[in-house]
């Protein structure tokens, strides 16, 4: 046994071990925070180098005060040891003292092992596709250096071991696949984890000026939109998220001691409802994203009376959720405590805005035409539509509209919903999302934080509530193309992504969209895939079995048959196996028949290849080969894998002539 | 195969000249746990291949002469009154023993025969009640004349199934003959001759023997032979499962004299015909009712899958 332990142990397999053990930590990197990661790269520094000076190799005290310092470091950091950033810190430092501190064959199982479990840590941190990808290559690697422990001698090739990890793998996939199918699920999470550190990018309830133009510096993703049918043109995909009634003079909310209430809200269709499916990334919100106007609530959530979409609890996890919207629509009266509430004026109005107005209000027979008017203003003065506008400091609205006149959509929003309430026309600014672009590849919409927008909505008698957009007045383009994110000068006019450019962009554009595609359906199939998933999978496969035993049994049912289906594959290879060996050497044999020297049935191979070398001994190397990989391969105990093919290659290869 | 080995099967057949076959299947019987039946006419070498193997082995070996009036007891040992202790005291017969030549089995009555034949089969001794295990190892190397001959009782064939293999010595070529004409005595050259193997030794090589592959091919294979036994018409009774068992066995040690961890078809074959000679018997009535030469139908009828 000892000669066969310090054949483990060769520097070689220390190495990948190392090696393999630093992969499957390095994207922990991201979620511990520098002292731990700078311990960390000491340790396995500390690692490599002992493997090159063996001297380095620490002592069980010295190791013994390292286990110590990663105790308190990670203490000292967090205040615990436990949860699941302290722990994770914990867990990686003690593998690699694990690594470090490797002197018999069992230390490389234990390190391998805890490997695979800081490989699954990862997914509490990160579950997007390109994670499982790189960790499903860590995975690879360690099995197969789990393999190469195992082996007797080390194999000839690096890709013997990984072929082998692939083939197991591989033949552990059906049960991975019905365990991840049919196996129960538990709803709730077993611990749930606060993603509080992580800083989630989209809408606040208040919108102060300038807030929106931060948001668009980002291009994540807030949501994805599958239309059911024809999606509606670019000038109606306003996604509608929150309403706001309420100002202070500087920014809009809506006041939480007034809630607008959910009373049921009659809503007169002129059109079609639209049917779509929505994938919204986590924000940390109530509140959900529909196309202008929802008319229905999807699951757990509630229409409100403004008409927005309020779900229970906040959205941390990625969502999917079935809308209906109509897109022209007629809403019912406006109750008086709501009419006097978009109404209601801060003392921010000036004279100059007053003015303005009256002005308009003299032109004008009725509501509209004062709309009009207004967004006629917007159009005609030097209005600049920017992602850099100038800070407004002391009346936002009033320096917007009269000095600067440069602004993003919620100056525009903002100062118009103002100027129609100072006209006594009930308005109101809601928030959400404007256009998304379109992924050609997987029919669906995306909808990024640059896509945010700000607009207004004003009550005409005849009309109800009518979306008017300001921003559109001034820069109709905002509306149709997406914005090209390059921040001039302050106040600079913004630019947008008129036509797609060239050849080579529009490849990136395909890969893009390729890699997006991919993503949704991994959040949705795997990720996403639910107690609710489940049932309703077994359901349409006509099963209607409820309990949890139950499924659990059917579950190992389900293993045991596809065990059992392994088992019998097994046996039958390797009878296929001893045919395929046995044919080939009959082609030997009809070969070497032809020259006269016929095996007979009862003939044993090495008398054959004896008797045919005697006859013909200028083949004899030729035969005694040939009939000795024959010989292994239908006799001995164990032939490798690669063995048939090669001799294979030297029948086919063995074409005597008749002297 | 171990030079130990080697050197053993070279210092018999300076013994026994010219008889090199016989005296390696003898080497393989044993290498195989199999007790070893030597057939053949009177003056031909059978007690001299057994003393052969005995000596050349290193076991304590005992020899019996067995005859027409042998008792049990004389093979088995016997209780004996002691006076002083008052009691039965067991005095071990020459069965105790590593190694047994009993020769001329054929020679005893069945009761005498059947004694020693438990003996071989359960390797331990039942007298009085008392059960007496037998020494590690335990050979028996038995001698019978042709069954034709006068004044023998022949084995049934319940008991000749004991033996894993039976040979035949045969005549000495002209110049083998020759030369043990010319030469020594035999008995005086074996005294003189070294022991050529360790006990221990020989305790490892049998698990050696245990440990060569037999691939599943090769058992296709005995399985056809078995098989095919069973089928034609030539034969009375077909070959039985324990017969099996002997030819593997046997084709395990044989592969392992020749220096393979693998048993070929050629193994088989070469031990087939001692391991199932004494096994068969043809149909009919003809008077040579076991025989080679039906191994040599039987081997050369069945292919080689």
């Amino acid at each position: 046994m000892q000669h066969s332990l310090e054949q483990t142990l060769t520097f070689r397999l220390m190495l990948l071990l190392s090696l393999f053990t630093g992969l499957a930590i390095l994207p922990h990197g991201m979620n511990l925070s520098l002292p731990i990661n700078l311990y960390l790269i000491a340790l396995f520094g500390w690692r490599l180098s002992s493997l090159y000076l063996p001297n380095l190799q620490p002592g069980r005290w010295l190791l013994l005060l390292a286990t110590f310092g990663a105790i308190f470091l990670v203490y000292s950091h967090y205040q615990t040891l436990i949860g699941r950033d302290a722990g994770v810190a914990l867990l990686v430092n003690m593998l690699l003292l694990k690594v470090i501190e490797v002197k018999k064959r069992r230390d490389i199982y234990v390190s391998v092992f805890i490997s695979y479990f800081v490989v699954t840590t990862q997914f509490l941190f990160s579950q997007s596709i390109a994670m499982a990808l790189y960790l499903l290559m860590v995975v690879i690697c360690l099995t197969a250096l789990l393999l190469e422990i195992n082996r007797v001698k080390p194999s000839s090739h690096i890709h013997e071991p990984i072929l082998k990890t692939l083939i197991i793998g591989i033949q552990a996939l059906p049960i991975a696949l019905i365990l991840f199918v049919i196996f129960p699920r538990i709803t709730q999470p077993l611990w749930n984890f606060t993603t509080g550190s992580s800083a989630i990018t989209g809408f606040s309830d208040r919108v102060t000026p300038g807030a929106i133009s931060q948001l668009i510096e980002s291009s994540e993703v807030a949501f994805r939109v599958q239309f059911k049918q024809p999606p509606p043109p670019t000038e109606q995909r306003y996604w509608r998220g929150l309403v706001l009634w309420d100002t202070d003079g500087y920014s809009w909310y809506t006041d939480r001691s007034q809630p607008v209430g959910y009373d049921s809200v009659e809503l007169t269709q002129i059109s079609d409802p639209i049917v779509y499916q929505v994938f919204l990334e986590p924000h940390n919100k109530h509140w959900l994203y529909s196309l202008d106007l929802p008319i229905a609530a999807p699951a757990n959530s509630r229409l409100s009376r403004d008409f927005q979409l309020i779900k229970k609890q906040p959205v941390t996890q990625p969502l999917l959720y079935n809308g209906r919207s109509a897109t022209h629509y007629r809403t019912p009266q406006l109750p008086p405590i709501l009419r006097r509430r978009a109404l209601q004026l801060n003392d921010n109005v000036t004279q100059r805005q007053r003015d303005l107005v009256s002005q308009w209000q003299a032109r004008s027979l009725n509501d509209q035409q004062i709309v009009n008017e207004a967004l006629r203003y917007f159009n005609t003065q030097p209005f600049v539509y920017t992602l850099t506008p100038p800070r407004y400091i002391n009346n936002a609205i009033d320096e917007f509209l009269f000095e600067g006149r440069e602004g993003f959509c919620e100056h525009y929003a903002t100062s118009f919903t103002q100027l129609m309430r100072i006209a006594a026309i009930p308005a109101r600014l809601v928030l959400g999302y404007q256009g998304g672009e379109y992924n050609t590849l997987g029919d669906y919409f995306i909808v990024r934080q640059y896509d945010a927008h700000a607009w207004s909505e004003v009550w005409l008698e005849d009309r109800g509530w009518v979306r008017v957009d300001p921003t559109a007045a001034v820069a109709p383009e905002r509306v149709n193309y997406p914005i090209r994110l390059n921040f001039g000068e302050e106040g600079s006019p913004a630019l947008f992504n008129i036509d797609s450019s060239g050849f080579v962009g529009s490849i990136v554009q395909q890969f893009a969209y390729a890699f997006d595609s991919a993503n949704v359906q991994w959040e949705r199939w795997i990720i996403g895939y639910s107690r609710e998933h489940q049932f309703n999978l077994m359901r349409s496969f006509g099963f209607n079995i409820f309990t949890t035993t139950q499924w659990g049994l059917i579950t190992i049912g389900m293993i045991a048959v596809s065990l059992l289906f392994v088992g019998l594959h097994i046996t039958w290879q390797g009878k296929q196996q001893q045919t395929r060996v046995k044919r080939t050497y009959d082609r030997f044999c009809r070969r070497l028949s032809r020259l006269g020297i016929s095996r007979r049935p009862y003939e044993g191979p090495l008398d054959f290849a004896r008797r045919a070398s005697r006859r013909r001994p200028d083949l004899a190397e030729q035969i005694m080969r040939i009939s000795d990989h024959y010989i292994q391969l239908r006799y001995a105990a164990r032939s490798t894998d690669m063995a048939y093919p090669l001799f294979a290659r030297q029948v086919r290869k063995f074409r005597p002539r008749r002297r | 195969m171990s030079a130990e080995l080697q050197k053993v099967i070279e210092a018999a057949s300076n013994i026994l000249l010219g008889k090199q076959e016989v005296v390696k299947l003898s080497l393989a019987c044993l290498l195989a746990r199999g007790h070893l039946l030597i057939e053949d006419l009177p003056g031909v070498g059978k007690t001299t291949l057994a003393h052969t193997l005995a000596h050349l082995l290193g076991l304590h070996y005992q020899r019996i002469q067995f005859t027409s009036d042998l008792l049990p007891s004389d093979i088995i040992g016997v209780s004996i009154y002691e006076r002083n202790e008052h009691r039965f005291q067991f005095h071990p017969g020459p069965v105790f023993a590593q190694l047994i030549l009993a020769d001329e089995i054929n020679r005893a009555t069945p009761k005498a025969q059947s004694a020693l034949l438990e003996a071989m089969e359960e390797r331990q001794v039942t007298t009085d009640g008392q059960t007496h295990g037998l020494p590690e190892p335990f050979f028996v190397i038995a001698t019978q004349n042709p069954s034709h001959q006068v004044g023998t009782f022949p084995l049934p064939e319940s008991q000749l199934d004991r033996f894993l293999m039976r040979v035949h010595i045969g005549y000495p070529e002209r110049n083998a003959e020759r030369e043990l004409l010319a030469g020594d005595d035999r008995r005086q050259m074996l005294q003189r001759m070294p022991v050529a193997m360790n006990k221990l030794n020989l305790v490892d090589y049998q698990h050696q023997v245990s440990q060569v592959h037999v691939a599943d091919a090769l058992i296709d294979y005995c399985q056809d032979i078995l098989s095919f036994s069973r089928h034609s018409p030539d034969y009375r009774h077909g070959l039985s499962p324990r017969a099996g068992l002997a030819i593997l066995q046997g084709a395990r040690a044989w592969a392992f004299l020749e220096g393979r961890k693998l048993v070929l078809p050629e193994d088989l074959q070469a031990v087939l015909p001692a391991t199932v000679g004494h096994r068969l018997q043809a149909a009919g009535d003809s008077s040579e009712s076991q025989g080679d030469g039906m191994v040599k139908n039987l081997l050369s009828a069945v292919p080689i899958p």
